[in-house]
């Protein structure tokens, strides 16, 4: 009972926040939905709490620095190139990457719903949170690659298209995983022996007549969680990363303005470790979360109690992966 | 959890940077509306360059600012021009955006210059008016030049500033009256 209302609280704040796609409002005129919620956030911004406005505040402005700095140094870079020059820029695209992906984006809502459903060694959320930002970077880099180098165009306008091109397939993606997750989890819900997803009596009756009979049949609860397979995280890592940061764009084209690619490239990979850092620490917090949440939830003298917020547990994961990957899919649209 | 609640759009990290300022334009009876000053982020500004200088002259010749000025002017309007007027606490709504410039500062920085007509009436009563440049989308940000704001106009204008932003996502805070 408290688990299903923690959940639906959850469920409800996540879907109580809009989620709006990240296009340059300067290239693309809006859809009458969006607008209509964008003026009426506009009008609320000023509600928000003084301190919640404040941290904003600190947060972008700090953004806007790294970004001042990014720009200057790189062009100093290019005027003298000194040694340590590179290993500044460097280190500023590392902590714009790592603050760049605080924010919401980058797939981190997704990566954490993945690893809810499913039961991860801590190792596997640094590996999906680095080879998201390591597709990220080759995606911008084969957008540039295309637009600049191959259609000869430096239109932002063929940029942001290409970036909802691959939003739709990576959105899409990630709907497709998020619906086979949960459906795999419905069947194995249904396949549960009756015995072990009850309660009460009936199911005291069957641990009972086990104790005096030789009973083949298992009960569902002594069946160890499956690890998540090796190809579940590269589709999660293809699918969130396909669709290339504005920000690695920006660097890179900049670059490319300068006379400068190799600098470009440097920096959009020390921008993706950065990125790799902030994702897979957050997937591995979520990792052991759910390890700590189970334990609370499930001591281990309760095995069928465990059974059932295992199941619950994957079941919402599952469905929160669907629901941000139609969610997203649709934002593109 | 808490982290995957944390989708609220003014928290998206933004792409574009604006240093802005604002310029209240009146007369003796009324505030006339704002005059906006943009200057673009360097990374931004040189992309715009590359898109948009054809002639590869290094700068925004009049066709050039033409093609920059048509292409913007229509979807900033769905973005109510990236400004957030209150007076009293109930939005005005700015429906036009008239003189729009675009150019290259020294520093070959794109810098727009636009006048947002918006008539509000004074007496000798003080109102509370709040000016906020805003994307509420966050690919772009606007953060405040530290002369942020000046007046221009004829008549005397009682005019107090309430809050005067130094950040991004900070509103300006005035208190105006019609001068005696």
């Amino acid at each position: 009972m408290r688990l299903s209302f923690c959940l639906v609280c959850f469920v409800c704040l996540l879907i109580a926040q809009p989620v709006l796609a990240q296009t340059n409002p300067f290239l693309k005129r809006s859809s009458p939905a969006p607008q209509l919620q964008r003026q009426s956030e506009a009008a609320e911004s000023s509600e928000h709490p003084d301190r919640l406005r404040a941290f904003k505040s600190r947060f972008q402005t700090m953004q806007y620095q790294l970004n001042q700095q990014l720009a200057v140094r790189t062009q100093a870079a290019r005027d003298e190139q000194p040694p340590w020059i590179w290993l500044s820029l460097m280190l500023i695209a590392f902590a714009y990457g790592a603050f760049h992906t605080l924010g919401p984006g980058h797939g981190k809502c997704v990566v954490c719903s993945y690893f809810i459903a499913e039961d991860s060694h801590w190792r596997k959320g640094l590996l999906l949170g680095y080879l998201v930002a390591i597709v990220h970077a080759l995606s911008a880099f084969g957008v540039v690659a295309v637009i600049y180098y191959l259609l000869k165009s430096s239109s932002q306008l063929l940029f942001d298209q290409a970036t909802r091109l691959t939003s739709l397939v990576g959105y899409g993606l990630i709907a497709v995983l998020g619906a086979f997750l949960l459906l795999r989890q419905l069947r194995r819900w249904h396949s549960m022996p009756v015995a072990a997803s009850g309660s009460g009596p009936a199911n005291a009756a069957a641990h009972h007549h086990c104790e005096f009979h030789d009973c083949q049949h298992t009960h569902g609860h002594e069946a160890a969680p499956a690890q998540p397979r090796r190809d579940n995280i590269w589709l999660m890592a293809l699918g969130i990363g396909v669709v290339p940061c504005p920000g690695a764009l920006t660097i890179l084209m900049f670059s490319i303005s300068l006379d400068f690619l190799q600098l470009g490239i440097v920096l959009a990979l020390m921008i993706a470790l950065g990125m790799g850092l902030t994702t897979s620490l957050l997937a591995v917090l979520t990792i052991l979360s759910r390890q700590g949440t189970l334990r609370w939830l499930s001591p281990p003298s309760h095995q069928q109690q465990n059974s059932r917020v295992e199941h619950a547990l994957r079941l919402s994961g599952a469905s929160l992966t669907l629901f941000f990957g139609l969610l997203f899919f649709w934002a593109a649209l | 959890m808490w982290l995957l609640c944390w989708s609220s759009p003014a928290l998206a990290h933004p792409h574009v940077f604006i240093d802005y300022t604002v310029m209240l334009r009146h007369n003796a009876q009324a505030i006339q509306g704002f005059e906006l000053h943009w200057v673009l982020d360097a990374m931004n500004s040189q992309l715009i360059l590359d898109e948009f200088d054809s002639n590869h002259n290094r700068r925004l010749d009049a066709p050039e600012q033409q093609q920059v000025i048509a292409l913007m002017r229509e979807n900033m309007r769905d973005y109510d021009f990236f400004t957030l007027v209150q007076l009293d606490g109930h939005r005005l709504p700015i429906r036009e955006a008239q003189n729009f410039w675009v150019s290259l500062n020294a520093q070959k920085r794109v810098v727009y210059e636009l006048f947002l007509p918006c008539q509000i009436p004074l007496g000798p009563q003080p109102r509370q008016l709040q000016f906020e440049a805003l994307d509420s989308t966050n690919y772009v940000a606007f953060m405040p030049t530290p002369q942020v704001f000046k007046t221009q106009g004829q008549g005397a204008l009682r005019l107090q500033i309430t809050r005067r932003p130094t950040k991004i996502y900070e509103p300006l805070g005035l208190t105006v009256a019609r001068g005696s």
